[in-house]
């Protein structure tokens, strides 16, 4: 299912590009190509030749690694995995503050119903889904770097071990983890209202087991089921839609690139770029499916 | 109150198609007529069918939406969502009538100013009045959104009935089709889209109405395959009613709700997708007033105004939020009619 489902998608992209109106030589080239270079092109992508001719040539060049950026002059593939490890810092982090704020806020809003606590963090998760992710940045820089100068506005300042580069990693990360936390808080707390009810607990509580080890192992490992097929998605999710933080906080990363890619009609970049998204994307969302046929017995049938 | 769920979709529907087909500043007199008959019509048939709701549940006889709707209207903050909307929704039709700035007028003699009585919530770097141009993006954000939802839920919606009520081979390429659909990330897509065509108000309609259809196509196959089971169809079939009657005087009528659920709680994130993609230059193009652009303008300029950024910032989080209150409790209500 894997193989197929990555041609088709590359099909697909391939084909969306090729729309593109004018001469497909100077699209790939730039417009401030040589006259001999555009005939080279040609040649090099069977430009001249059918549909699927031109798409088994465009999948060559980019496994060979002869497509090149119009901007960079660099192999496509080198220039998005260079920008790889920022986006994956990125996205991990957030993904850790998210798991370690969402997932206790949503057992105590669900074993504490109708508390103080329970309406101040669902009002929160309703604010978090509401708002852009745009905006939540914009404030925040301008609290914590304009106002109080504690963070730096933007940019990425080295790998996440050196002091500098949490730093800079700091804000961009609560930022994108801050629309997970809020639908995953949600999650959180239906699923354990949902398995408090269960019998089983109530067994557990009248055998005399403590409120907490009810709480924290019946109740939660059974809610834990669509906790993480929420998180998986959201994983996914993050790896491409990080495109709106990194571009506010002018973070390196695959999805700034490509939507300055689009600027800059660099479009062997865009279809690099966007493939690679995409393959990565659809690798996270299988194996979520396979971590979830393990947590859940029942779906291991097929 | 006298407004109802569909009338109140009705509201939404006319208002957008009005700022659809006329996004400037214009007073077109035609189209405002239009819209004071058509919101005239509404008051008069909410008022008739809550005069014939009484008169039916003084009877004893409550149908299913009459109780869905009564939920409803016990859920306070879906209804302070509603309130809201409809206060924006007519501050952004009769956008011109409140302020007598044009949005896209500059003045170089008030460059980023602060409030004043006449830009009452500023002015941006290029002397543009904030707040009209701030009604003409929620005009924009209003009518792009909602269009993009009703077009994204009648294709979805088509497709799943089309596979649920046909099954087999059909329902088989349908469903694996959008599944591989469902597989690229939708901002990509976009990202590709636009690299390609270039951008504007059609095709960012049409790509955000493309983005969902997995979800919608899924819930109705759902309630298709078990409606069509039921006994009603098969006599249906029997007396020799054509397909296409049967299905839509008889499948879906009977799994439409779910469908008006999944399109109540969608319209949220349609808007804050679309707000991002104009945020990121992709959308809606300048000069037209975009309340993701200018907050993207906004920030190249947070030393000097913060209006700027904080008026069309919250004024996205207010729609987004109500629509997501709306939405929620739209939801309860038919999850707890569904419960009965």
């Amino acid at each position: 299912m894997l193989i197929p489902l990555l041609l088709f998608i590359s099909v697909l992209i391939f084909g969306i590009l090729k729309l593109t109106p004018g001469d497909p030589a100077i699209v790939l080239l730039g417009e401030r190509a040589t006259e001999e270079s555009i005939q080279l092109t040609r040649e090099k992508f069977a430009l001249d030749k059918p549909f699927h001719v031109q798409y088994v040539k465009m999948m060559k060049n980019l496994a060979t690694g002869e497509l090149q950026s119009i901007y960079y002059h660099e192999n496509v593939v080198r220039v998005v995995m260079d920008r790889m490890g920022p986006t994956l810092e990125l996205g991990l982090f957030a993904l850790a503050i998210a798991i370690a704020v969402s997932i206790p806020a949503g057992i105590i809003s669900a074993v504490k119903r109708n508390s103080v606590f329970d309406y101040a963090s669902m009002v929160t998760a309703l604010f978090g889904m509401s708002i852009p992710v745009f905006f939540t940045g914009i404030l925040m820089i301008y609290f914590f770097a304009v106002k109080l100068r504690w963070l730096p506005v933007s940019g990425y300042g080295g790998h996440f071990w050196t002091l500098d580069g949490l730093r800079h990693l700091l804000m961009p990360s609560l930022v994108l983890s801050f629309t997970m936390m809020a639908s995953t808080t949600r999650i959180t707390r239906s699923s354990m209202l949902e398995v408090i009810r269960e019998d089983y607990i109530r067994t557990a509580r009248a055998k005399g087991v403590k409120e907490r080890s009810v709480v924290l192992v019946h109740a939660l490992k059974n809610a834990m089921v669509p906790i993480t097929t929420n998180i998986g998605n959201q994983l996914a999710r993050l790896f491409a839609g990080a495109v709106l933080t990194e571009t506010v906080f002018a973070w390196p990363g695959v999805g700034r690139l490509a939507v300055n890619a689009i600027f800059r009609r660099d479009e062997p970049l865009v279809f690099g770029a966007v493939l690679i998204l995409s393959a990565i994307y659809v690798l996270v969302n299988l194996l979520v499916d396979l971590l979830y046929a393990v947590m859940n017995p029942q779906v291991r049938y097929e | 109150m006298i407004f109802k769920v569909k009338t109140f979709y009705l509201a939404l529907f006319s208002a957008l198609l009005l700022v659809v087909l006329f996004p400037r500043a214009e007073k077109a007199w035609i189209s405002y007529g239009l819209f004071a008959a058509i919101t005239l019509f509404e008051f008069v048939l909410a008022r008739r069918i809550a005069v014939h709701g009484a008169t039916v549940s003084n009877g004893g006889m409550k149908s299913g939406k009459e109780l869905m709707w009564r939920r409803l209207k016990k859920n306070k903050s879906a209804m302070v969502g509603m309130v809201i909307l409809t206060v924006l929704i007519y501050l952004a039709v009769l956008a011109p009538f409140i302020t007598p700035v044009d949005p896209l007028e500059t003045d170089w003699g008030a460059l980023s100013e602060g409030m004043s009585r006449l830009h009452w919530f500023g002015t941006d770097d290029l002397g543009r009045d904030i707040f009209a141009r701030n009604l003409f993006g929620i005009r924009v954000a209003i009518g792009i959104g909602v269009t993009a939802v009703v077009l994204n839920t009648l294709i979805g919606t088509f497709l799943g009935l089309v596979a649920g009520y046909y099954g087999g081979r059909i329902d088989n390429v349908i469903m694996r089709g959008l599944e591989a659909w469902n597989a690229i990330p939708f901002i990509l897509l976009a990202i590709a889209i636009m690299a390609a065509l270039g951008t504007g108000i059609g095709k960012l309609i049409l790509i955000v109405s493309l983005s969902n259809l997995m979800a919608f196509a899924r819930i109705i196959r759902g309630s298709v395959l078990l409606v069509r089971e039921s006994d009603y169809i098969s006599a249906a079939r029997v007396i020799g009613i054509s397909d296409a009657a049967i299905i839509f005087r008889h499948v879906i009528p009977n799994c439409i709700s779910p469908v008006l659920v999944l399109a109540s709680l969608t319209i949220g994130e349609t808007i804050l997708v679309i707000a991002g993609l104009s945020f990121l230059g992709l959308g809606i193009q300048p000069p037209m007033a975009s309340l993701g652009a200018m907050l993207a303008n906004g920030q190249q300029f947070l030393h000097e105004n913060l209006l700027m950024s904080v008026i069309p910032g919250t004024t996205i989080l207010l729609i987004v939020l109500s629509f997501n209150l709306f939405g929620d409790g739209v939801r309860d209500a038919l999850d707890a009619k569904l419960m009965d």
